[in-house]
C-alpha cells in the first residue's frame, strides 16, 4: 500500500545524484580483472598453429628433399662402359680374349661365335646392354619399363638412351630407393624372354662375339637372377616376393618422450614496502615466497628434428608441463594495518579485520585479503600489536612449451650421443593459486574460522621465454628406431612480469626417456 | 548522455568501462548512500557493486533498462555488504517501542531535500533501512524482500511498518530542528 511517505521519499530521490570521491574509479579498476592480452585470448590457437606450421614445414622440406635428390640422380652421368677396367685390354688388343673372372659365364663364352673387330663393337655392346638389361630401358624399353615407377624411369631411362652404362642393382636401390621388383621382372621376362627377343634399336649394329663375351663377364650380368624363367603356375616360386622400397634416411626424426622433472624457483627477496591498509587505502604491501617445497612433475614432449649438415641439426616441437608447487611466505603486519571489516559499523564491537597484501608468486601477482578475528573483543589492541603470519600456498601451472634447439650429434654404430640447446617459448595455459593454510603467531588475532581466503590471482604472465640445454645418449634399435636418454636443464629468463612485478626465476632439471623414429 | 559501449566493456576495454561507470556513478552512489551508514561504506558498496557489474555484464540480456539492471546489481552488492557484517540485518537491538503511525503530512508538502533525507535514512537501524529502501524506493514486494533478506513475509511487513514509523519520527525531529 503506497502512502504519502512513499511518494514523498521517492520524489525526493528522483533524479537525485551525488558523486563519489575522485579516486573511486581507480579503486574499481584495481578490482577488475586485467584485460585479456593477445596471448591470453589466442594462446591455444597460437600454440596449435605454430605446431601445425612447423609440422607442415617439416613435411614440405622432406618432400622437396626427395624431389631434389631424385632430380640430381636423374641428371647424373654414370661412368661410360669404356671406362670399365676389364675393357682396357680390349681397347689395346681388339682380338684378345677377355678376362673372365672365376669361370663366370662359361656357357655364353662358348656360345660366342666371333670376336669384336674394332672398338665400334663397344658401342654396339653398350646398345645391347641397354636392351638386355631390363633395368636400363629407354625408348625401346620392354614392357617392364611401363611398370617401373616414374622416379626409377626418370633416374635410369635417360642414361640408357644415351647408351650409358647402367648402374648395378645396389646403385639403383641406393639412388632411387626402389628395389628391383622380381615380380615385374618375371613379367618382363615373359614378354621379352631373352635378349634375342629384343628388337635392335635403330643404328644398332649388333653385338660382336668378343663383346658378347665381355658383356657376359661384366658385373651387371649379375642381373640375371632378376629375370629368371617364369615359374610354373602352382610352384612355390610362382608366389612373388615383393621387395619393399628401400630409402635412405632423410635426416628427419620424431621424438616422443616423458621426462620426470624437478623444479625449483629462485625466490626473490620478499618486498615489504607499501602503505598499510591493503587495497582499500593505497598501494598494498608486497610479499614473496621465501620457502618452497621441492616440486616434482613430468614433462611430455613431442619433438621433430632434422640432421641438416652433419653433425649439426635443429629440433623443435611441443611439450606440456603440469606443475603443482607449494610454497610458504610470511607476511608481517601491525594491528593498525588491518581494516575493520565493514568499517564504521555502529553496533557492537569490531571483531574482524582485513589484512590485504600482494603476493608475488610464480608467474604472477595475487591480491590476498586475510580476514582475522580478534579472539577477545573486550580488549583494545594497540596499533603496534604485531601480527606475524605463516601462509602456505598451492599453485598449479599448466604450460605449453615450444623449444627451438640447435643440435650437435655424433657417434657411430648403435650408440650415438648429442647435445642440444636453445630458447623455449613457454605459453602459460593456466595458473591458479590457492591458500592452503593460514597460521597466525599472535593468539589475539586468529584467522576467521571456516573460511579460507581466496586470492585474486589475475595479474598472471601468459608468456615466458626460457632456455633448454641437454645431452642425450641414443641407442639405435634399428635403422629407423632408437631409444633416447636425455638429461636436461631448463628455466626462464624472465625476471619481471608484464606488469613490471618481480617474477621468480624457475629452474628445472629432468631426465627424459623416449623413442625416436627416423625418416 | 551517450549510451555505454557494452561490447567494449565486455572485452575489458578500460576506457569504455570508465565511461560506463561515469554514466551511472551519480545515481548508483545515491543508492549506496541510502543503504550505508556513512559515505565510506557507500563507497565500498559502490566499488564492490561496479566490480560485479563489469564481471556479470554478460548476464545482461538486453531486455529491460540497463540502468535498472545495474541498480539491481548495486543493491545486491549493498545488501551483501551489510550481510557480511555478521550481525544480521534485522538484529539491530531496537526496543519494541511503538512509533507514532500518524504521518507528518504537512511537512511532506515542503520542498524535499534529498541530502537531509539521506541523513535521516542513515539514522535508521540497518534492518529497517534495508527494508524501507527495498520496499519504498526499489519497489520490491514483501515476498521478494523476505526472500532477499531471509526473513518471513510477516516479519518484512511488520519491520516495514516500524521502519516507516521510525522514519517519520526522525523526519519530524529533523524538521523541527
Amino acid at each position: 500500500m503506497e502512502d504519502n511517505l512513499d511518494k514523498f521519499v521517492r520524489k525526493s530521490f528522483d533524479d537525485y545524484e551525488e558523486l563519489p570521491s575522485d579516486g573511486m574509479w581507480h579503486r574499481i579498476e584495481a578490482g577488475l580483472p586485467q584485460p585479456l592480452s593477445f596471448w591470453q585470448v589466442y594462446r591455444w590457437q597460437m600454440a596449435a598453429g605454430f605446431a601445425l606450421v612447423f609440422m607442415a614445414c617439416g613435411l614440405l622440406a622432406q618432400h622437396f628433399y626427395y624431389e631434389d635428390k631424385i632430380r640430381t640422380l636423374a641428371t647424373e652421368t654414370p661412368a661410360p662402359i669404356h671406362a670399365h677396367p676389364q675393357l682396357a685390354p680390349l681397347k689395346e688388343a681388339p682380338n684378345a680374349a677377355p678376362v673372365v673372372p672365376n669361370g663366370q659365364a662359361s656357357e655364353t663364352t662358348v656360345q660366342s661365335a666371333a670376336q669384336p673387330q674394332s672398338p665400334d663393337a663397344l658401342v654396339a655392346l653398350e646398345n645391347k646392354s641397354a636392351h638386355t638389361n631390363p633395368l636400363v630401358t629407354g625408348a625401346v624399353a620392354p614392357p617392364v619399363v611401363a611398370k617401373q615407377t616414374t622416379r626409377a624411369k626418370d633416374a635410369l631411362g635417360s642414361g640408357a638412351q644415351r647408351g650409358q652404362r647402367p648402374s648395378t642393382p645396389q646403385d639403383v636401390e641406393d639412388k632411387t630407393g626402389i628395389a628391383a621388383d622380381p615380380f615385374q621382372q618375371k613379367e618382363a621376362g615373359e614378354a621379352v624372354p631373352s635378349t634375342q627377343a629384343v628388337e635392335p634399336a635403330e643404328g644398332d649394329v649388333g653385338v660382336a662375339p668378343a663383346a658378347q663375351r665381355i658383356l657376359e663377364t661384366l658385373p651387371f650380368t649379375a642381373y640375371q637372377p632378376l629375370q629368371p624363367a617364369f615359374p610354373k603356375p602352382g610352384s612355390s616360386a610362382a608366389t612373388p616376393t615383393l621387395i619393399k622400397p628401400v630409402r635412405t634416411l632423410s635426416g628427419w626424426y620424431v621424438n616422443l618422450s616423458v621426462a620426470p622433472t624437478y623444479s625449483r624457483e629462485q625466490l626473490p627477496a620478499p618486498p615489504t614496502t607499501g602503505k598499510p591498509g591493503g587495497s582499500w587505502g593505497g598501494e598494498p604491501r608486497k610479499f614473496g615466497n621465501d620457502e618452497e617445497t621441492t616440486t616434482y612433475t613430468t614433462d611430455y614432449w613431442l619433438r621433430l628434428g632434422k640432421k641438416s649438415r652433419h653433425p649439426f641439426g635443429f629440433e623443435s616441437g611441443i611439450g606440456y608441463r603440469d606443475l603443482v608447487r607449494t610454497a610458504k611466505h610470511k607476511p608481517s603486519f601491525e594491528f593498525k594495518d588491518g581494516r575493520p571489516h565493514g568499517g564504521g559499523w555502529p553496533h557492537g564491537p569490531r571483531r574482524d579485520y582485513d589484512f590485504n597484501y600482494r603476493l608475488e608468486a610464480y608467474g604472477g601477482t595475487a591480491e590476498v585479503s586475510l580476514r582475522m578475528e580478534q579472539t577477545d573483543s573486550s580488549i583494545t589492541l594497540p596499533d603496534k600489536e604485531p601480527l606475524d603470519l605463516e601462509i602456505e600456498t598451492r599453485q598449479r601451472v599448466q604450460t605449453l612449451r615450444v623449444p627451438l634447439l640447435a643440435t650437435l650429434q655424433g657417434g657411430s654404430g648403435p650408440w650415438r650421443w648429442g647435445v642440444k640447446a636453445g630458447p623455449v617459448a613457454n605459453f602459460v595455459l593456466s595458473n591458479k593459486l590457492d591458500i592452503e593454510k593460514v597460521c597466525s603467531l599472535n593468539n589475539k588475532l586468529q584467522p576467521e574460522v571456516n573460511t579460507m581466503p581466496k586470492p585474486d590471482f589475475d595479474h598472471t604472465q601468459s608468456f615466458m621465454l626460457g632456455y633448454w640445454a641437454s645431452m642425450n645418449l641414443e641407442y639405435r634399435l634399428s635403422k629407423n628406431w632408437s631409444v633416447v636418454l636425455e638429461p636436461s636443464v631448463s628455466g626462464n629468463f624472465n625476471t619481471q612480469t608484464i606488469n613490471g612485478r618481480p617474477l621468480p626465476r624457475e629452474t628445472s632439471a629432468s631426465i627424459g626417456l623416449g623413442v625416436q623414429r627416423y625418416f | 548522455m551517450t549510451e555505454p559501449n557494452l561490447q567494449a566493456c565486455l572485452r575489458g576495454d578500460r576506457l569504455a568501462q570508465k565511461q560506463f561507470y561515469e554514466r551511472f556513478r551519480g545515481k548508483m552512489f545515491v543508492v549506496c548512500l541510502r543503504y550505508a551508514n556513512n559515505r565510506e561504506d557507500a563507497e565500498d558498496m559502490l566499488q564492490e557493486g561496479f566490480v560485479r557489474v563489469f564481471r556479470d555484464l554478460r548476464q545482461y540480456a538486453g531486455a529491460g533498462s540497463l540502468e535498472g539492471w545495474v541498480r539491481k546489481v548495486i543493491v545486491n552488492a549493498a545488501l551483501q555488504f551489510l550481510q557480511k557484517q555478521r550481525r544480521g540485518l534485522l538484529t539491530v537491538g531496537i526496543d519494541d517501542q511503538e512509533f507514532p503511525d500518524d504521518s507528518p503530512e504537512p511537512m511532506m508538502q515542503n520542498e524535499s531535500n534529498p541530502q537531509q533525507l539521506l541523513r535521516i535514512l542513515q539514522q535508521l537501524p540497518p534492518g529497517f533501512r534495508a527494508i524501507f529502501n527495498l520496499h519504498v524506493l526499489e519497489g520490491y514486494s514483501h515476498p521478494e524482500i523476505a526472500e532477499i533478506m531471509g526473513i518471513s513475509v510477516g516479519t518484512s511487513k511488520s519491520q516495514l511498518l516500524r521502519a516507516k514509523a521510525h522514519f517519520r519520527k526522525l523526519l519530524e525531529q529533523n524538521l523541527v530542528n
